[in-house]
């Protein structure tokens, strides 16, 4: 095998120059603009390609130094990869842009602050977009993405320079005010006859949609953090006959009711994907949604009320990811939750969350519904809470067809009343169970477990019984060993450690990753072909 | 000859560097490339498809990425991982950087062509222009009058 540089000792030779301009503007398409603009002085064959940049990236929070206040970046940062469900996301069977909910309910996102400049750049900072745009000269726009504080004196700017987005044909368009002083400022109405995007993404933007809007291109629309009036989404759901992707994110609804049905009765929505998470209505109570789209393949559901019905007629439905807050986890609401897993039945791909398991959990392992589960592949969240266990359990006795199961276990984050404390119920819960789950002997074939031992670490763990306190956490051991023990086709089980806690010492990490593994390998398995693997970050 | 088969069933495919090396490459891999999906249509299956663009070298980068682009389409630390070892190449060999940008366009690989890309932009990020420069080797072909003026003309971005 030849060496991989094959030239070039010699003599320092910029080649990165040579590249053709199409590469070298895709390149940097990647770069927010005023990083873009900034290359534009390495030599003159860099000198002005950025006018020809065919996506432009305005973010006042990457220009200069700018130290924003942005108080919701530490909620997401909190809370990212939580829930990414991208363990099974074989070819583009499931996508891992969905982001389940979050399971919690937030203020509204609005501050107010001084009409000043929160940032003190807010005139560099518009000085610099009018003079990019001003000498930009690409004759088509791609994507366009706006993200800056909101401020009067944003005022004069933004239609302008919406403006030249559209009128190049922009095909993308993002536009974000991570802080903006509510109802100063509104979109321009002509923005929603704009007929070349394709995709939209407007977060924390007023946006005040007009009666009749015309997106005749428009795929993909994401909303979040946004206050809704009586009117928009219908008006939006007609005027976007194409759309496949409908995203809404801790919107307030000011009807209090979401209703994504046709815009005529003869007609029918092309909808495949939709996502609502933690939307509310105007006194901060979770929505209701109504629902007729026959060609949905993917359902993302936080924090919603159905109606009767509402999830009937899904019949193209093959994924659904479910989550409700953990006010619900009551026995009242058990009847619910297993209305709605009665109209997913269908799905191959079900997802639920902790508080869902909770719910389940009140009946009791055996229940058995009046339908026949077609689900593949389960993806559970859990914190392997006592209230959880049986939740797991039912879910699997009455998984017929159940292949992959995928358990993500999570840290505890909200307080959800464990009505049981940590005791002798958890402690051998599975082994105690007298009866054979039908998958679990005939079909299961893969499991993932992530988040391994990650479970309580938010609990105060005195570093001296750190070692005892991991070597007793069998629930978890347990979970495995009674995979390995039960499935008797399984072929893989993976598990994932979490990361190194903090306050644990790497040492000291190693050696209780050492036991646990030791532990995990030496459990008998019931097929024989089945491989275990040990994942460590 | 470089082999970069695994022990799966699914269909190989032969290819042919432009220096003559021989490569078998999985069909599901092979197909990441528009060119190559392109050829097969046009009915050079059953053929070893010459590939007159690229050397054996860069070729075995192309596939080492797409094989590696597959895996971590399902993880989220692999992506951070395979996102992170630009900075690397670019600092060692902007040369083969360059090689193998030109190869992923040529063979017509949208992920790799994002990937690629992302990598130089990242390596461009909060860099000054000198070291950018110095480590690209980059040759300021300006004038120091030039580059004065072109400072002064755009201080709106530079300031």
């Amino acid at each position: 095998m030849a060496s991989t540089s094959s030239s070039s000792n010699e003599q320092p030779i910029d080649r990165i120059s040579s590249l053709p301009d199409a590469l070298l503007l895709h390149i940097l398409s990647f770069l927010d603009m005023s990083q873009a603009v900034q290359t534009g002085i390495l030599s003159s064959r860099w000198m002005g390609l950025w006018t020809a940049i065919p996506s432009l990236d305005f973010d006042q929070y990457q220009y200069k130094n700018y130290k924003g206040y942005n108080p919701f970046v530490e909620h997401f940062e909190a809370y990212t990869g939580f829930f990414d469900y991208d363990d099974f996301t074989r070819s583009n069977e499931f996508d891992d842009s969905h982001d389940f909910g979050f399971g919690f309910r937030h203020g509204f996102g609005h501050v107010d602050v001084d009409d000043g400049d929160a940032g003190g750049n807010a005139d560099d900072f518009i000085k610099f977009v009018e003079h990019s745009l001003v000498l930009h000269v690409a004759p088509k726009i791609n994507r366009f993405s706006l993200t800056f504080d909101y401020s009067k004196k944003f005022e004069p700017f933004l239609d302008g320079w919406i403006l030249s987005a559209v009128r190049r044909d922009v095909k993308e368009l993002y536009l974000e005010f991570p802080v903006c002083i509510d109802h100063i400022c509104k979109l321009p109405s002509w923005l929603f006859k704009c007929k070349s995007l394709v995709s939209l993404s407007l977060h924390k933007c007023p946006i005040g949609v007009p009666k009749s809007v015309c997106f005749s291109s428009l795929l993909s629309l994401t909303i979040t953090w946004i206050r809704m009036e009586v009117g928009s989404i219908p008006a939006l759901l007609a005027g976007s006959p194409l759309l496949e992707e409908l995203v809404l994110d801790k919107c307030e609804l000011s009807s209090g009711r979401l209703r994504i049905l046709p815009s005529s009765p003869s007609s029918e929505l092309r909808l495949k994907h939709l996502t609502v998470t933690c939307c509310s209505n105007q006194s901060g109570d979770e929505i209701g949604l109504e629902l007729r789209a026959p060609n949905l393949e993917m359902l993302n559901l936080c924090g919603v009320k159905l109606y009767k019905n509402s999830l009937r007629n899904l019949i193209s439905l093959r994924e659904a990811y479910l989550d409700i807050y953990c006010t619900k986890v009551n026995p009242k609401f058990h009847p619910t939750l297993e209305s709605w897993l009665k109209d997913l039945q269908h799905v191959r791909l079900l997802a639920l969350s902790s508080s869902c398991l909770k719910v389940l959990s009140f009946m009791e392992e055996l229940y058995r519904p009046s339908y026949d589960s077609k689900t593949k592949c389960l993806i559970l969240e859990s914190e392997l809470e006592s209230l959880e266990l049986r939740g797991i359990a039912n879910l699997l006795w009455r998984s017929h067809d159940l292949e992959n199961l995928i358990i993500k276990l999570s840290p505890s984050l909200f307080f959800t009343p464990d009505l049981r404390p940590d005791n002798d119920f958890d402690n051998g819960y599975w082994g105690r169970l007298k009866f054979s789950f039908p998958c679990v002997e005939r079909r299961l074939t893969t499991v993932k477990i992530s988040g391994f031992m990650g479970r309580k670490f938010t609990s105060a763990v005195g570093r001296k019984t750190l070692r005892r306190f991991f070597m007793t956490q069998d629930k978890e051991i347990e979970l495995v060993r009674f995979f390995l023990t039960k499935a008797v086709v399984l072929k893989k089980m993976t598990i994932q450690f979490c990361d190194k806690p903090d306050f644990v010492e790497e040492e000291e990490w190693s050696k209780i990753l050492l036991l646990v593994s030791q532990k995990l390998t030496s459990i008998p398995r019931a097929s024989s072909s089945a491989e275990l693997s040990l994942l460590y970050k | 000859m470089a082999s970069t088969s695994n022990s799966t069933s699914s269909k190989i495919i032969t290819l042919r560097s432009s220096d003559g090396e021989v490569f078998e490459v999985e069909e599901s891999v092979a197909l990441e490339s528009n060119l190559i999906r392109r050829m097969m249509e046009d009915d050079c299956a059953n053929n070893i498809i010459p590939l007159p663009n690229v050397t054996a070298p860069i070729f075995y980068l192309v596939i080492e990425h797409c094989k590696k682009h597959a895996e971590m389409k399902d993880n989220k630390e692999k992506k951070k991982e395979l996102r992170s070892q630009g900075e690397e190449l670019l600092k060692s060999d902007p040369h083969t950087y360059s090689n193998l940008m030109e190869a992923v366009n040529y063979l017509d690989i949208k992920s790799l062509m994002d990937l690629t890309a992302q990598w130089l932009a990242d390596f461009l990020k909060g860099k000054s222009p000198r070291l950018i420069r110095e480590l690209l080797k980059i040759k300021n072909d300006f004038t120091p009058e030039e580059e004065a003026e072109i400072l002064e003309r755009n201080r709106w971005a530079f300031d």
